[in-house]
């Protein structure tokens, strides 16, 4: 009865109810957004890392100060060493990397830079990357400023087989071929020769990472532990690591934008407080003829409570469908500027939107619901009407 | 049987007290309609507050066969309107969200009865007052009449021992106002006690039983066989 009373309610004024859980929808929907883009980065991080065939990342300190893109730091000389400390556990190669972004103010001016021996086939480090125009990189390379770029970074910056690209004042590279591994961080990617791009940045004798292929991965944690206590100074990540320091700071940015998003959903909140707030007064002579011909008080509370809780529910899915649509259009955009879908609308995070609404409704409603229960049904029928 | 025992009931204005009732004794006999008259802040409406059960007296009690009403919590005062007590007010007393087979169905969903249930008696109850035809519309769309005859069905849902009825004629024309009054006589006719509070000198003429009441005191009650003293 209360369910079925309320619903009734609703549908008494439709421009109210509608205009109330559009308030809910886009502060849900802008909250599905915001959050979509964390489950989106999510995926693609996993994605992408599952495509790395090395089971180890050597780092000087820890992967979060040095994983993106800084100045190199890792002193290649250690190279031997840790080769010989990882020997025990079955290792068949260890290979330095450079990760190196010059960033520009826009998607297509921003490149990030991967350089590896140029004796080193890419494909054993990154599976299922192939040069699908021009040449790749091969040994005769080793000290020459040519590059592959990715596909999806070609597309974005306009680049063809045969174009400069220009890394500082002093550096350029030819781009001699085209590569893509099926999409993503790699295809984003310009692989150069390390030995160039050590001289281009001039940092040769230091390099980001040593990347650590072992013939049995389900030994990287043992080699990582192994190597950590052989060098104290160096950060050793399984890819399990790599994922859970994304993760970390995927989570932060979760936080900041739940934040953003609280502000909607607290406005959507007032909105649906104030509605049936309104409601509740408008309809108080009515709600003490329903307490006079026999309703406890708390039937009243329930009725409040039920329109505030349907009101969100209803909003919030329809916020869902807005969200969704949201993410598609985010995804259209990222997917043009850096080839990647960032967002992702997943099940759990509709189950979140579904739960937040849920929660809304409730919080809402508590307010307008007792103020109900606590009509005096005597002022209440003597009220004009 | 309902019985006023004394009441007495004050309220605190920021003019200082006003003596609603001032000790308040009557017998409404079962079968008979009882009209209570007065000028406007006369007590009527405190009287029928008090014996409703929506507000408390003072002192004095109301009592419904052995049962006094002022010493139950409000839970079971819910309970006791629920089922031995029926009302019609003035005007506006339909959920306006509901159509009228639903609110005549109301009282029974409270009280538990199913659903098929009580439509069945909704429908009967509105047959019996000639409205079953308008039993799909939103009172809204009701004339007063047909608001006032649907009300009375509603007041009958759980087959009360009393109806009270206030002002029920207010808001109606002449004829609609008779077919009312006439409606509540049949009530009364199935033994059920029913309480009228009206200025309606039509109402008046109508009841077997009428209390005066001025000052918050009865001063006459006429029609009434000497059961009526509390």
């Amino acid at each position: 009865m209360i369910w079925n009373l309320a619903l009734h309610s609703l549908r008494h004024r439709p421009l109210r109810t509608f205009l109330t859980a559009t308030g809910i929808a886009i502060a849900v929907g802008s909250m599905v957004v915001f959050l979509s883009l964390g489950e989106g980065l999510r995926r693609a991080f996993a994605s992408e890392l599952s495509n790395i065939g090395a089971e180890l990342q050597i780092s000087y300190g820890s992967f979060e100060t040095s994983g993106f893109g800084g100045v190199p730091e890792l002193p290649l000389e250690l190279l031997d060493d840790v080769e010989a400390a990882a020997e025990p556990f079955g290792v068949t190669k260890v290979v330095p990397l450079i990760l190196y972004v010059r960033g520009g103010f826009t998607a297509s001016s921003s490149f990030a830079f991967q350089g590896l021996p140029a004796d080193v086939d890419v494909a054993t480090i990154y599976p299922g990357y192939q040069v699908v125009e021009g040449v790749g990189i091969g040994p005769d390379d080793a000290g020459r400023n040519v590059a592959v770029v990715g596909t999806q970074a070609a597309e974005r910056s306009d680049l063809e087989v045969g174009d400069v690209l220009r890394l500082s004042a002093d550096a350029t590279f030819e781009i001699v071929g085209l590569a893509e591994d099926g999409g993503g961080f790699l295809s984003n990617g310009i692989f150069v020769p390390i030995d160039a791009l050590q001289a281009a940045i001039q940092s040769p004798d230091r390099v980001s990472f040593f990347v650590v292929d072992l013939a049995d991965p389900s030994r990287a944690q043992e080699a990582a532990t192994a190597l950590e206590e052989r060098f104290p100074e160096l950060g050793v990540q399984t890819a399990g690591d790599v994922l859970s320091v994304v993760e970390r700071g995927i989570r932060i940015t979760d936080v900041v934008r739940l934040g953003i998003s609280a502000i909607a959903l607290i406005v959507g909140a007032i909105a649906v407080a104030n509605t049936v707030l309104m409601s509740v007064f408008e309809r108080t002579r009515e709600f003490g003829v329903v307490r006079a011909v026999g309703a406890r008080p708390r039937f009243l509370f329930g009725v409040v409570l039920a329109e505030s809780v349907l009101l969100s529910v209803f909003g919030g899915a329809a916020g869902v469908l807005l969200g969704q649509g949201g993410a598609w259009a985010v995804n259209v955009v990222s997917a043009d500027l850096i080839g990647l879908d960032v967002a992702a609308v997943t099940l759990r995070l509709v189950a979140f939107s579904l739960v937040v609404a849920l929660a809304m409704g409730l919080l809402s409603g508590l307010a307008p619901s007792a103020r109900a229960a606590r009509i005096q049904i005597a002022d209440a029928v003597s009220q004009g009407g | 049987m309902l019985r006023a025992e004394g009441l007495v009931r004050t309220y605190a204005t920021p003019a200082g007290p006003v003596h609603a009732l001032q000790g308040v004794d009557h017998a409404f006999t079962p079968g008979r309609v009882t009209a209570v008259m007065g000028p406007s802040g006369s007590g009527k409406s405190t009287l029928l507050n008090l014996l409703a059960g929506f507000d408390r007296p003072d002192a004095g009690h109301v009592r419904l066969d052995d049962l006094a009403l002022d010493a139950v919590n409000e839970t079971r005062l819910a309970a006791l309107r629920l089922r031995h007590f029926g009302f019609v007010f003035q005007a506006s007393n339909l959920i306006s969200v509901l159509p009228a087979r639903a609110n005549v169905a109301f009282p029974m969903g409270l009280a538990g009865v199913a659903t098929g249930e009580r439509l069945r008696r909704a429908d009967a109850l509105l047959e019996r007052f000639g409205v079953a035809h308008r039993g799909g519309a939103l009172p809204a769309k009701l004339s007063g009449g047909e608001r006032q005859r649907v009300a009375l069905a509603r007041a009958l849902a759980n087959d009360p021992q009393v109806v009270f009825a206030d002002e029920p004629t207010g808001n109606l024309d002449r004829a609609s106002g008779r077919e009312v009054i006439g409606a509540l006589r049949e009530v009364a006719a199935d033994g059920r006690t029913v309480i009228v509070v009206t200025h309606d000198a039509a109402v008046a003429d109508a009841a077997d039983v009428t209390l005066a009441i001025a000052d918050g005191r009865i001063t006459s009650v006429e029609g009434g066989d000497g059961a009526e003293a509390a």
